[in-house]
């Protein structure tokens, strides 16, 4: 527990305000459900707000392998604490996206949906820190994944056939919603593919 | 400890980098060779930060790869040429949180410890500077007193001197000499003095193949009967330099003193050969 107490610490000391991002997100998630007037929006104000934010911690914490020539020295030390850094950024994200989805109307809380809360999470979670090791640079992961998601909620998923991962449109039933539990499930095998290769081979 | 490295292969980009290498690294071991020879790949390779194709790592007597890593790097550290890290915290900090990660939890002890390290690379009285506020050689050190607290057997050195200024370079080639009283050291550098000033033991690499493994002695042979030094006058130095490879130079009174390596005998006064002298011969040796 001192040990995990004081990563914390240490990773607030490096991150700084940034540390608190994700914490900013959830409270604003929680705030746009409380007084949004329409309850069909709960869960795209929680999809958007408060799942997308929950790998920014991971993402933060990966970034400074990344710096010029940290890798080499850091790696040993990241690799010594992989397991403990995902279980507790896991622990700590997954507990307050639970949260917040207490304050979705409901409606929502149906097998259907808290299964896509769940993939939607773990692939925002490992998916932005897979992302981050590919492209080795913080600021170009975030645009992408900013990209990404704004286009995503612009278009409300209906810009081109790629990939779509959010739901908008209650009840979730036809062909697309398949295809966005396929999305998020080749996503996620992907995520944890290149996070493993990553420590195993640092490529 | 003696690491040996047993037939190892790589190809990058079906560019063959290793060639069935093999080396018996002991005491401080100087690794040599051109640029592109494939120093740095051995060591990442040793490190467990690089893969290999096939071959073999034995720690002593065990075998410390399996597959094609090198898996038990525990007791293996490795300081890269350059690296930046945790550039807005200071050497305390970023030491302390190495020290948690090595499993030392009581801040009495980790204090204790990183007083030691920090007094073994000089750097007590800089414990507060941020990582960023540092020359050079002083994040070097700092690279050094974070391995050290991991407390290992072997440290690599990739290029340790390489960009320092001279004070800089000669405090951390003594502090290097230090270290290997109680380290097996392997340093790879373009810096031959500082080779010959270290290294009990040199390997001498070129395109991924083993050209030469032994004493520092064994290597200066290389160029014995080779050797010569002579006194040219000033104005006949630019026409002999490109007609002789020189090797060293030295401006004299009213000429200038020149080693040279020729295989013609007679063609100046035979000296002893210097490192430098005998990894040179061996290179042109092997070039023919």
């Amino acid at each position: 527990m001192k040990k995990i107490s004081y990563l914390f610490k240490f990773d607030l000391k490096l991150q700084q305000f940034f540390f608190f991002l994700p914490f900013i997100a959830y409270a604003l998630a929680i705030v746009c459900i409380y007084i949004s007037p329409d309850e069909n929006r709960d869960y795209i104000f929680f999809q958007v707000l408060a799942v997308s934010f929950c790998g920014v911690h991971l993402l933060l914490h990966y970034s400074y392998l990344f710096e010029e020539g940290a890798s080499e020295i850091l790696l040993p030390y990241y690799r010594q604490t992989a397991w403990l850094d995902l279980l507790r950024y896991g622990l700590v994200d997954g507990l307050c996206i639970a949260i917040v989805f207490c304050f979705v109307d409901p409606f929502f809380h149906t097998p259907q949906v808290v299964a896509h809360t769940i993939l939607l999470a773990l692939c925002y979670f490992l998916g932005s820190s897979a992302l981050l090791m590919i492209i080795k640079n913080l600021e170009i992961t975030i645009s992408c994944i900013l990209v990404y998601t704004i286009m995503e909620i612009g278009t409300q998923g209906s810009f081109m056939p790629w990939p779509h991962i959010f739901f908008f449109v209650y009840p979730y039933v036809d062909l697309w919603v398949r295809l966005t539990y396929i999305s998020l499930v080749i996503g996620l095998i992907l995520a944890i593919g290149i996070i493993s290769r990553f420590y195993i081979t640092r490529k | 400890m003696d690491l040996y490295i047993k037939d190892l292969s790589k190809k990058m980009k079906k560019q063959t980098i290793l060639s069935q290498l093999s080396l018996h690294i002991t005491g401080i071991y100087g690794l040599l060779g051109p640029n592109g020879a494939g120093k740095t790949t051995v060591m990442k390779i040793i490190a467990g930060l690089s893969k290999m194709d096939d071959g073999e790592v034995f720690l002593n007597e065990e075998l410390i790869s399996r597959g094609t890593y090198v898996k038990r790097v525990g007791s293996i550290g490795y300081l890269p040429q350059d690296f930046q890290f945790y550039p807005q915290l200071t050497i305390f900090e970023v030491l302390e949180h190495i020290a948690v990660l090595q499993g030392i939890v009581d801040p009495s002890l980790i204090a204790k410890e990183i007083d030691e390290v920090l007094e073994v690379v000089n750097l007590s009285e800089q414990r507060h500077k941020k990582i960023h506020e540092l020359s050079g050689g002083m994040r070097r050190r700092v690279g050094i007193a974070q391995l050290l607290l991991r407390k290992p057997s072997i440290l690599i050195f990739d290029e340790p001197t390489a960009g320092l200024d001279i004070e800089e370079r000669i405090r951390f080639r003594n502090l290097l000499k230090v270290l290997g009283g109680n380290h097996t050291i392997i340093i790879s550098s373009h810096i031959v003095e500082d080779i010959e000033f270290l290294c009990t033991k040199i390997g001498v690499i070129r395109k991924g193949k083993k050209l030469f493994e032994g004493a520092p002695d064994a290597l200066k042979n290389y160029a014995r009967h080779k050797t010569f030094d002579l006194l040219i006058s000033k104005e006949d130095l630019d026409d002999f330099i490109l007609k002789h490879e020189v090797v060293y130079l030295e401006e004299q009174e009213e000429k200038i003193r020149v080693r040279i390596l020729s295989e013609e005998d007679n063609i100046g006064k035979p000296v002893s050969p210097r490192l430098m002298d005998g990894y040179l011969a061996l290179l042109q040796e092997d070039s023919l």
